[in-house]
């Protein structure tokens, strides 16, 4: 059984990466790139032809890694664990630039315009922002937080409209926003006591709303990025109506989790759920029972309707992959409390 | 046979999972020391890559830390082999650290607990 769930962070970082794919300026269209945890390395895949077209090695300890893309899709910036920072040409599949930023790092974000890379760091706590062409460093925020100079994990770094990235603090459970329009003076507003551990975050695609999930309690914090004066408020509060969860053996992702058809798709910490919420009230309108504790649910959909869901769950050393198609938007889509039990 | 790009991806896969499988050859007897009584081989092979794979989706695969602190040998050497044996079987209540006694026994934990302090075998 243990054998079983071995290649799963392959699998999951796989689905990321391919669920990232976009555009490149080569004769066969759209690209994707596949991330090679164990070995350090990229390959770049045509998914049309089902071939590879390339791989690049030498990027340093990418066991865990995210990707973000120029805005002409021509570029793959690759964070590694390392704290490396590596931009990739993917038409000519070169390494164009790369820095070691950090001793350790969880992943990054491109700001909308295209100009600047920021990079969420573990050690030492904090973000980095970074000249997209060059990868020049142009200033960095410490994540220092309470009084005894500690800095906090930061996750869920995300970009937002006017030159804005987000991002959370597991340890202080503050949300921070940071205006880079002036990137080497960098103004950082702070939102404290959002939650406690927060260890995920995404944005919607519109750039509107923030959301961080939440380790340490049930719930997750939301923010107006249209509107961040009116501050973080909590959505989903006491999701498990207080009952015991169960252990997390695989903390969950965020980023990438659904917004489609006007619900998003969040994960229940502990339990074997995923949560619908409507995101015109951020009310919760049903539940959808899986298998396992939900890491990684994607709309499968071009336009943004719901078309179809994936599920990657883990319930002790059991995974798989069912699909939720229509019939969550037919039937799921419930008031709370209905029992759900045949999508098990 | 087919011919075209399919058998290539193939290849590629192939040598995807082999790379990865060579993280988790068995190790030698000499590493199980007379205090703990050692899996056999091929669940030694098992439990080095949950360490790996599981473990380390917080540790990280390489064991240099991510949500979760390092577990490298510079990092576990100095703290007692007991203690640490009781957080991999109860986990730490109060942080992400859950409890692996469902799926692991006091030996194999107390086993892994050894090969955390020596060093995970095969390097990576």
């Amino acid at each position: 059984m243990v054998a079983r769930l071995a290649g799963t962070g392959l699998v999951l970082m796989t689905l990321v990466a391919c669920a990232s794919r976009a555009p490149a300026p080569t004769p066969q269209g759209e690209v994707g790139i596949v991330i090679e945890r164990a070995t350090g390395s990229v390959q770049v895949v045509d998914p049309a032809r089902h071939a590879s077209v390339g791989r690049i090695t030498d990027l340093g300890d990418l066991s865990h890694a995210a990707v973000v893309y120029s805005k002409d899709a021509r570029y793959a910036y690759v964070f590694g664990r390392d704290g490396g920072l590596t931009k990739i040409d993917l038409a000519s599949r070169k390494v164009i630039a790369r820095t070691v930023q950090a001793g350790n790092s969880i992943g990054g974000a491109i700001s909308r315009d295209g100009r600047l890379v920021a990079v969420a760091n573990y050690e030492p706590g904090g973000v980095k922002i970074f000249d997209a062409d060059s990868l020049t460093q142009l200033s960095e925020i410490p994540s220092d937080y309470g009084m005894e100079g500690k800095r906090a994990k930061v996750v869920g770094i995300a970009d937002a409209p006017d030159d804005r990235f987000v991002f959370s603090l597991f340890e202080a459970g503050e949300i921070w926003v940071v205006d880079a329009s002036d990137p080497k003076r960098p103004a950082v507003r702070k939102f404290r006591d959002v939650g406690k551990e927060p260890y995920d975050g995404l944005i919607t695609t519109d750039g509107r709303w923030y959301i961080a999930g939440l380790f340490g309690e049930d719930g997750l914090a939301l923010l107006d990025m249209r509107n961040p004066d009116a501050g973080v408020r909590r959505i989903l509060n006491g999701y498990g109506r207080g009952t015991e969860k169960l252990p997390v053996y695989k903390m969950p992702h965020l980023r990438g989790w659904a917004t489609a058809g006007g619900h998003a798709f969040l994960p229940a910490i502990g339990r074997h759920e995923v949560l619908v919420v409507d995101m015109a009230s951020w009310k919760q309108v049903g539940t959808i029972a899986v298998h396992g504790q939900p890491v990684l649910v994607v709309a499968r959909s071009d336009d943004g309707a719901m078309k179809q869901l994936e599920f990657s769950l883990l319930n002790g050393f059991q995974r798989g992959f069912p699909l939720v198609s229509e019939r969550v938007r037919n039937e799921v889509m419930r008031p709370e409390g209905t029992s759900d039990q045949e999508y098990r | 046979m087919t011919i075209g790009p399919i058998p290539f991806l193939r290849r590629r896969l192939a040598s995807l999972f082999l790379a990865l499988g060579a993280l988790t050859q068995p190790v030698t007897d000499a590493v199980a020391g007379p205090e703990v009584s050692a899996p056999t081989a091929a669940r030694r092979a098992e439990i080095l890559k949950m360490v790996r794979q599981d473990c380390g989706s917080c540790h990280g695969m390489t064991m240099k830390g991510g949500l979760g602190p390092a577990l490298t040998p510079a990092a576990v050497q100095s703290k007692p082999a007991d203690s640490l044996t009781a957080t991999i079987l109860h986990g730490r209540p109060g942080t992400a650290m859950p409890p692996w006694q469902d799926f692991l026994s006091a030996d194999e934990a107390a086993w892994i607990v050894q090969q955390l302090q020596q060093g995970l075998p095969d390097g990576r």
